[in-house]
């Protein structure tokens, strides 16, 4: 558009220091248009700027007709007092704080913005890990929110992050895609392969949770809304250790239950018949077959499953009662029982218990005296990164088991730890 | 049956040629017509 009468110019004067004023420019044709006013900036101080606006001059410099890069670098050189002649936007500018809800995010997912073509403004782009947490403090525009990475708000200046709409966006369409040439190549395979391929499925799981493994499949993941906890003594938060087997977790378990004042087992079910010897709500909780089964379907159970024609379970009232008596809960568990866990009021403390490289996995085996195939521990490291991949957001923690005394220590001073500070959880945690 | 399944194999592999096949799998290509990049921002 040509530039309009004078009655519509604007002049407005900033003061600019070294940093930027925290504005972006974009082009639009010939005119040079304000993109986004960043908070923290100077700009969004002053409140002069508004998103749409044209900027005909600085300090007498045209910039009609310049390139962003050569505007950029042009006020890139200047401070003080700058005179910008403007076209305000036709827009009306939106009413003032209209979504200035901080919010805190825990990203699932990594993110680099020198990799992302659809970022629009790759300076302030905010590069973050699975994991990290996020105070996100604008989101007026629908595909990128403005937010600080925690431990980084001393910036004054926000970032960009893609919102939670975007990333499930293009994750959709990355997914849809991939899902599709998935598919084209399972039905060349199974052409070539032919019957080979139903025998191989029937693969028994001997002890597994089956009924909630649904989610993962439908589920993109994004960010997570958190809320700071603060530790209360009168409530443990359990602690869950999840990884492959046979890497330690039963060692870890034995050794954090051996403080028998601070730690205790859930009391399981079982629908198999009472041993001698055994006490009813002390070894086990023993209950009938069908008492079992109608527990099962009513969600009491954070896993399940069978051995030798008999049922086993851990349940969330097991769990519930070892918090009632003041201590500390420690479970092993199958990462698909993570989601009911989590969705319950118990608060859970998800650590994962990572191998090591194969060649310090052999060495611990041999000072173990124990046998091992290579393959086996191949098979091992395969298992705990599909276990990341798929539920490594679900994880508070991760040590990687190099020596067995090493992990127990890291463990028991992060418990200790996690019972003074207040962490970052779900914040439908706080909210129940 | 043999003979079959050779011929299916032969089949397989001296398809025709398919460039839009192609195109469909290179996800980047897909992704790109789907999703269109914003205007170039610079900060000021």
């Amino acid at each position: 558009p040509e530039p309009q009468p004078d009655d519509h110019i604007k002049v407005v004067r900033i003061e600019k220091t070294q940093d930027p004023l925290g504005a972006t420019v974009r082009n639009d044709g010939e005119a040079v248009v304000i993109g986004r006013i960043v908070k923290g900036g100077a700009a969004e101080r002053s409140g002069l700027l508004h998103e749409g606006d044209e900027i005909l001059e600085v300090n007498g410099v045209e910039m009609r007709g310049k390139s962003v890069n050569e505007v950029c670098d042009i006020l890139s050189r200047m401070n003080g007092t700058l005179t910008f002649l403007i076209v305000p936007t036709q827009v009306p500018p939106p009413i003032q704080q209209r979504r200035d809800i901080l919010i805190h995010v825990r990203a699932h997912f990594d993110y680099d913005p020198e990799d992302d073509i659809y970022i629009p403004c790759r300076e302030l782009g905010v590069a973050f890990a699975k994991g990290d947490v996020l105070h996100v403090i604008n989101q007026e525009d629908p595909n990128w929110w403005q937010a600080h990475r925690e431990g980084e708000e001393d910036q004054q200046l926000a970032g960009l992050i893609p919102s939670k709409s975007f990333q499930e966006q293009r994750e959709a369409v990355k997914q849809s895609i991939l899902g599709e040439s998935e598919t084209r190549e399972k039905s060349k395979k199974g052409t070539l392969l032919c019957a080979k391929t139903h025998k191989k499925k029937k693969k028994k799981i001997p002890y597994s949770s089956a009924f909630n493994d649904e989610f993962d499949a439908e589920e993109i993941p994004t960010y997570e809304e958190v809320a700071l906890y603060y530790p209360r003594t009168s409530f443990k938060r359990p602690v869950v250790l999840i990884g492959p087997p046979n890497i330690g977790r039963h060692e870890l378990r034995q050794r954090l239950m051996q403080e028998s004042e601070r730690f205790a087992a859930a009391v399981p079910h079982t629908s198999r018949s009472r041993k001698d010897g055994e006490i009813d709500g002390q070894d086990y909780h023993f209950i009938s077959r069908a008492q079992f089964e109608s527990d099962i379907l009513s969600r009491k159970f954070v896993e399940h499953g069978e051995f030798e024609k008999a049922y086993y379970g851990t349940s969330l009232d097991a769990i519930r009662s070892v918090v009632n008596a003041g201590k500390i809960c420690v479970l092993n568990l199958h990462p698909q029982s993570l989601k009911i866990l989590r969705s319950s009021d118990l608060k859970p403390y998800i650590v994962f218990i990572a191998p090591p490289p194969l060649e310090r996995l052999k060495q611990m085996r041999i000072a173990r005296g124990e046998a091992y195939k290579e393959e086996e521990l191949i098979d091992i490291i395969e298992k705990a990164r599909e276990m990341e991949e798929k539920y490594g957001h679900y994880f508070d923690l991760v040590i990687v088991n190099n020596d067995i005394e090493r992990t127990y220590h890291e463990l028991v001073q992060r418990i200790n730890y996690i019972e003074r500070e207040p962490q970052w959880v779900p914040a439908f945690w706080l909210k129940q | 049956i043999i003979l079959v399944r050779m011929a299916r194999r032969k089949r397989a592999t001296r398809g025709v040629y398919s460039p839009s096949q192609q195109e469909y799998c290179n996800p980047r290509v897909e992704l790109e017509t789907q999703l269109k990049p914003p205007p170039e921002e610079r900060l000021i």
